[in-house]
């Protein structure tokens, strides 16, 4: 392949990927806890000469060697997430529970503990607390369960058994667990707001968790800076795809001229 | 492979589907005993086992490998009523009755099973018994003889009326009320009406004014708990969302438009 088709080639495949994420981000725009997708590009790590075929997926080679060149990787797009929390939005609902700070929910799926900011909490026929989608929300004690749909709970997540929204009794009948991520990169979306397990996730220490009653967490996605970035894509692939365009003329037109015999 | 288009969609629907809740809203403002519906979003991914190893096999597959995929867009996750008190207004019937905090009336439907209500305008059906306005009776049902007078509820259910050549009021029965461990999981049936799901539980009978239970207002009605300002508000976001979603698709339309200008 032409180096020039090559790089254009690599870089329209980066635009599309990135409108993905601006269109993932937009979607969910109006998401509560969720937490926007940016798009990392690595630096490409070979020498110019071996561009196209690391494109093509080939093994690169050193002329006149066997050795494969080292580097010689397709830059492989990082999909990173926005760790930063979204505004408070006031509900006023009791089972509506959001981060103000940092920190993740625990929550069990049948496959094991995952973990999210969605704070849409209901209760269910049993009585257990769990989120929108049904998964029992755990507390350090395990799953908690109440007696009402009307719980009081304070700043560090303890929730105190109530049925009018006032604390009666002094004594906590759970708290709730937040925990937070050691390695970050190796989160893993699951969907439905979830994240796996994969950062290693360490209990929060207690002074640092703010825990807001009636309040639901907006998404951090700024529609004002994805638009932007839609553009810039946009535009972007547009100067890309002209490049390819021009370097296709220049060939023909190469081909036509030294063609010609005089 | 280009999954813009199909995200775009997905959100465009999911507002579309907003839109309809606050319509819905905004339409029961005045509906006596309406309560609010809300929608909740949560983020889709595509659901691919092998996505962390195909991921490190990009490396080597170059361009035409599989691509890193996240996120494929919004889906819903739930739509609930939420059981805020309404504001309380008089009325001058003596059969508007409603329930003042927590708790939920029985009614017994045609086919036997149970709905339960908020309260609202109540009337004698021609069985002779105390019903809704649809004429479900209540349960357990309570009869009124015929030329009584001057009924009331008292806070805790028990229902009086005076007969006609008597001084003295007599009891004609209690009404009771009913809770359920989730509410928001009931299942609403119009008219004002809910019927028990697996979500919300079974019903759990209980006593008016007691352990947190509301008590009964006689010739009050609740008003509905859709709040005007609130809800616009929440109009204007949802069209602002559904127009951006419409950006991403008319983008995924362009680039594909530029791709097939490739070749000219």
């Amino acid at each position: 392949m032409q180096e020039v088709l090559a790089i254009a080639l690599q870089s329209m495949h980066t635009d599309m990927q990135k409108l993905d994420r601006v269109g993932s981000n937009l979607a969910n725009a109006l998401t509560a806890g969720y937490q926007r997708e940016v798009l990392a590009s690595q630096p490409i790590g070979v020498p110019a000469q071996a561009f196209s075929s690391v494109v093509e997926g080939m093994q690169a080679q050193l002329p006149g060697t066997d050795a494969p060149i080292a580097a010689a990787r397709m830059p492989s797009m990082l999909v990173q997430t926005d760790m930063r929390p979204g505004t408070l939005k006031s509900t006023g609902q009791s089972l509506d529970v959001a981060l103000a700070g940092p920190g993740y929910f625990e929550v069990m799926t049948e496959t094991g503990p995952a973990y999210t900011r969605q704070g849409a909490f209901q209760v269910d026929a049993r009585g257990r607390l769990v989120n929108a989608q049904g998964l029992p929300v755990m507390g350090n004690g395990g799953e908690i369960v109440l007696n009402s749909d009307r719980p009081f709970i304070d700043a560090v997540g303890n929730v105190f058994e109530s049925r009018t929204g006032i604390a009666e009794n002094t004594t906590p009948v759970a708290q709730i667990k937040v925990m937070q991520p050691e390695d970050t990169k190796a989160m893993r979306r699951l969907g439905e707001g979830l994240f796996s397990p994969d950062g290693s996730f360490v209990a929060m220490k207690e002074a640092d968790v703010q825990i807001r009653q009636g309040f639901l967490e907006n998404s951090n996605v700024s529609s004002m800076q994805e638009m932007v970035q839609l553009m810039q894509t946009m535009r972007h692939f547009e100067s890309m795809q002209k490049v390819a365009l021009g370097y296709d003329d220049m060939t023909g037109q190469a081909v036509r001229k030294l063609g010609e015999l005089s | 492979m280009f999954d813009a288009l199909y995200i775009g969609a997905t959100g465009m629907q999911a507002q579309q589907l907003n839109v309809d809740t606050i319509a819905n809203n905004l339409a029961n403002v005045n509906t006596t005993g309406f309560k609010k519906g809300r929608i909740g979003f949560s983020d889709l991914v595509a659901k691919d086992p092998t996505r962390l190893a195909s991921v490190q096999a990009n490396a080597e597959a170059g361009l035409l490998g599989p691509s890193v995929r996240a996120g494929a867009g919004v889906s819903v996750a739930s739509l609930s009523k939420l059981f805020d008190m309404g504001e309380l207004k008089k009325t001058d019937s003596a059969l508007d009755v409603t329930v003042q905090g927590d708790g939920f009336m029985e009614v017994l439907m045609p086919d036997g099973t149970s709905a339960y209500t908020r309260g609202g305008t109540l009337k004698v059906n021609k069985e002779g018994h105390l019903a809704t306005q649809a004429g479900y009776p209540l349960k357990p049902s309570i009869s009124v003889p015929e030329g009584a007078q001057d009924l009331t509820v008292s806070a805790d259910g028990r229902v009086q009326v005076r007969v006609a050549g008597q001084s003295s009021p007599t009891e004609i029965g209690k009404l009771d009320l009913v809770r359920f461990a989730s509410p928001q999981g009931l299942a609403a049936q119009g008219d004002n009406l809910y019927r028990s799901s697996v979500a919300s539980g079974e019903a759990i009978s209980a006593r008016a004014g007691e352990d947190g239970m509301g008590t009964f207002a006689q010739s009050y009605l609740e008003g509905s708990n859709v709040k005007m300002v609130e809800e616009m508000v929440n109009l204007m976001v949802a069209q602002r969302t559904y127009e951006a979603n419409v950006k991403v698709v008319q983008a995924a339309d362009d680039i594909m438009g530029m791709v097939n200008g490739l070749r000219r």
